[in-house]
């Protein structure tokens, strides 16, 4: 089954038979566009994140044959941009324009067997749609994902940070990654040592858990060593010929050596979403990334130049 | 309730204005005896410590009494020692920096030497700095 949802605020889920995909109306029950739509790991239940400041969490109704949305609403208090689901299935994370990130409760009586803290063992259950904790961030949280293990949950927002909080029994314990690049719109965990965030640079970073916390360590598109240089005029009729030909030739007055060339680089826009494609496993492969130019890119982790074992891999 | 703590429309009271300037009258009198010891990088880190009661604050004098601390630290680096004063900063005071850089730019003066300590500070910060200085609701 496929999950779509629009900003015309509907979403469909859409099921295969006899060579034909058959979609099925959700009524989701808000009046803004629907930004997000997440599977639970097991596959029973999906949530949206609208513009409706909350989140329709919808699971089957065998009776009727239909899917019935129940929502987490309070508190927060504008779009939610990004939902993630724990692995047990019964946690939801959320990102909002508000700033926060939050973790909630979605154990539906209807559709899960026993409820499960995962992580937040020592707490008290809390009912669907109640708030267990929430983390700030100091510009929006774009993008939210949980470690394979459940233990680890990693957000990104708008001030060009990510913030990593680990849980272990007792109150959770949060990082935040100040970088130097631009921010990031998607993150994803490759295991339980290093994620993966893509962002306004174009670029996959890989940030690494390398004992003493949390920090950038490389980007995954590296620039190929650079090719004989061609030599660049610089005085009287030749730079002014070299200026035109370079204008022709790449739209711009310099020569691709001078300026901030990055048409090396696979992406060429902002990535927005990476999705793992090996089958499931607690350790990423290989993974894909889609951008704003269009372009799906399919990366495979044990060929590329990287410090694989500082990655967990 | 006494005049210096009925809480305004805002959430400030007189008593915490108080304290915030006098902090800021503080921070004048170490940073100026720093600067004429010529101790830039002990001058700039004084003036960049504890800001959080002057980010809090939404007195705008207070924070230009503040910037102006800030910036005669700036004045008085010359263009070839920004890199020796920037060297070693903390990353997170370097974020605050760069706030002061931009408000410094806001107006017409010292716009070249300001430009100059931006180009350095976004060496080290990068664009991210640059990010977190115009997304933080906190302001100088």
């Amino acid at each position: 089954m496929i999950v779509t949802c629009a900003h015309d605020r509907n979403a469909f889920v859409w099921t295969y038979s006899d060579g034909v995909w058959n979609p099925s109306l959700v009524i989701l029950r808000i009046e803004y566009a629907a930004i997000d739509c997440k599977w639970s790991p097991d596959g029973r239940k999906f949530a949206v994140a609208s513009g409706a400041k909350c989140v329709p969490v919808c699971h089957y109704e065998e009776e009727n044959s239909w899917w019935v949305s129940k929502m987490i609403k309070k508190p927060h208090k504008s779009t939610v941009l990004c939902v993630a689901w724990h692995p047990n299935s019964q946690l939801i994370a959320t990102g909002s324009s508000d700033f926060k990130c939050r973790l909630f409760s979605a154990y539906v009586e209807a559709t899960d067997d026993s409820q499960d803290m995962g992580p937040l063992a020592g707490e008290n259950p809390a009912s669907f749609a109640e708030m267990y904790h929430d983390w700030s961030a100091n510009g929006w949280v774009h993008c939210v994902d949980w470690s394979p293990s459940g233990n680890v949950l990693a957000f990104g927002a708008h001030d060009s940070s990510l913030h990593v909080v680990t849980f272990g029994g007792g109150a959770p314990v949060t990082q935040v990654v100040r970088f130097t690049f631009l921010p990031l719109c998607t993150v994803k965990f490759i295991s339980d040592a290093a994620i993966l965030g893509g962002g306004h640079d174009c670029n996959p970073a890989v940030f690494a858990n390398i004992g003493a916390g949390w920090a950038f360590s490389e980007f995954c598109d590296k620039k190929p060593a650079a090719e004989k240089k061609a030599e660049v005029a610089t005085s009287g009729a030749a730079a002014a010929r070299a200026m035109f030909q370079n204008k022709t030739k790449t739209g711009q007055t310099q020569s691709k050596e001078s300026m901030n060339d990055n048409s090396w680089q696979k992406h060429q826009s902002p990535v927005t979403f990476m999705q793992q494609l090996n089958p499931a496993s607690s350790t990423c492969s290989e993974f894909s990334t889609t951008a704003l130019d269009g372009r799906i890119a399919v990366w495979k982790l044990p060929e590329m130049d990287l410090n694989h074992g500082a990655m967990g891999l | 309730t006494p005049r210096t703590t009925r809480v305004r429309s805002d959430g400030t009271t007189m008593a915490d204005d108080a304290a915030v300037t006098a902090e800021v009258e503080a921070r004048k009198g170490s940073v100026t005896s720093l600067v004429t010891q010529k101790n830039y990088v002990g001058a700039l880190t004084a003036a960049l410590a504890d800001p959080e009661k002057v980010l809090a604050s939404k007195n705008a004098d207070v924070k230009s009494a503040n910037a102006a601390v800030v910036f005669q630290v700036i004045d008085a680096v010359e263009d070839k020692e920004i890199d020796g004063v920037l060297e070693g900063l903390d990353p997170l005071v370097m974020d605050l920096l760069m706030k002061y850089v931009y408000k410094g730019l806001s107006t017409p003066e010292n716009a070249n030497s300001l430009l100059k300590w931006h180009a350095k500070v976004l060496e080290r910060a990068g664009p991210g700095g640059i990010v977190r200085a115009m997304t933080d609701r906190k302001t100088v």
